[in-house]
């Protein structure tokens, strides 16, 4: 058994360790993101589908690597992070865990994973160290884009009655999982739930489909998958399309 | 991760023209057309595909624009034609 998170994180100095462990998770979720977004791009629409999915990929690295990079300031080591992490140290979000099941599921997947990025980052805004601060706010812009690309093909989802039941069907499915992410001890998690929520629901009323997404979260299920507490490793599937293979070609 | 399959219908692409300015200072400029089924995914592939450098991009559907030039070329040679073709009565 390789290092987890926490081995990781108890080399950093306590005082700065909430703040890494929040960050490794974000980019762990952007990773695994990315490469939900570069497996899937053959299942794109059209062209400008494909350009698209494979953009919004590149940005999920990008910003997977930015933060990697970011954290050699906490004194963790950026290989190490990028590439040098076993399956039970990947802090990624639970939402991603499982493989979409169709276009709808997708679709509503990535647009829940975002929407959680997005509300994890937007608190550092205003950060008093200005490059993680540039880094939340460039997140922020792309992620607007990111959350687009969902509500429009929502849009499309809903022209169809059996389409958007699907869509519904996977916002239902992969909805707890999202919300466990805000843990109920973290004093900005209440507002986090509820902005998740918020959005959930948004996506639901774009695809016409009524009804109250409510309190659905299992938190016996996910209790343990808040960003500083996850202990369960990635699923291996999963863990062999987000690894890097090209260990040896690294120095 | 498994093959998605799935069969949906999704409304037929709009053509969208993209103009974009680099800074604030600058004009908008002509920068792409782009295929898209609704406004959502025609301002994230303009975005994709028509450059993220861009501070502003604005797109419109291009059945939305007035098209002086075409359409008041064909009208004067329409009429021009039927002109002759009266004369030769």
């Amino acid at each position: 058994m390789g290092l987890t998170t926490q081995d990781i994180l108890d080399t950093v100095d306590a005082s700065r360790r909430p703040l890494a462990a929040s960050l490794v998770a974000l980019a762990d979720t952007k990773l695994v993101l990315g490469n939900w977004h570069t497996t899937c791009v053959l299942n794109a629409k059209s062209l400008p589908d494909y350009s698209a999915l494979l953009a919004m990929g590149g940005a999920a690295f990008g910003h997977a690597r930015a933060l990697y990079d970011y954290l050699t300031a906490f004194g963790l080591e950026y290989a190490l992070l990028e590439r040098g992490r076993d399956a039970g140290a990947i802090h990624s979000q639970a939402v991603l865990d499982a493989p979409p099941e169709d276009w709808q599921d997708f679709v509503v997947t990535v647009y829940l994973a975002d929407q959680i990025c997005w509300l994890q980052a937007e608190r550092y805004l205003s950060h008093p160290d200005r490059t993680l601060s540039g880094l939340a706010r460039r997140i922020g812009e792309e992620t607007y884009f990111h959350l687009k690309y969902a509500t429009g093909w929502a849009a499309e989802f809903a022209r169809d009655e059996a389409s958007a039941r699907r869509a519904r069907d996977a916002l239902l499915r992969r909805y707890p999982a999202a919300l466990a992410w805000f843990p109920g001890d973290d004093g900005h998690a209440p507002a986090q739930r509820q902005a998740c929520a918020k959005a959930a629901q948004d996506l639901l009323d774009i695809l016409g489909q009524g009804g109250e997404l409510g309190e659905r979260a299992d938190t016996q299920v996910h209790a343990a998958d808040a960003p500083w507490r996850r202990r369960r490793p990635l699923p291996g599937r999963l863990y062999e399309l987000v690894r890097f293979k090209d260990l040896e070609a690294v120095p | 991760m498994s093959t998605i399959v799935s069969a949906h219908p999704i409304g037929p692409d709009k053509m969208y023209e993209v103009f974009g300015r680099l800074n604030s200072a600058d004009i908008l400029e002509h920068v792409g057309s782009i295929l898209a089924p609704n406004d959502d995914l025609a301002l994230v592939r303009a975005r994709f595909i028509c450059g993220r450098r861009y501070q502003e991009l604005c797109l419109a559907p291009t059945l939305s624009f007035i098209r002086a030039a075409a359409v008041d070329t064909a009208a004067v040679e329409t009429a021009a034609v039927e002109t002759v073709v009266v004369k030769e009565f």
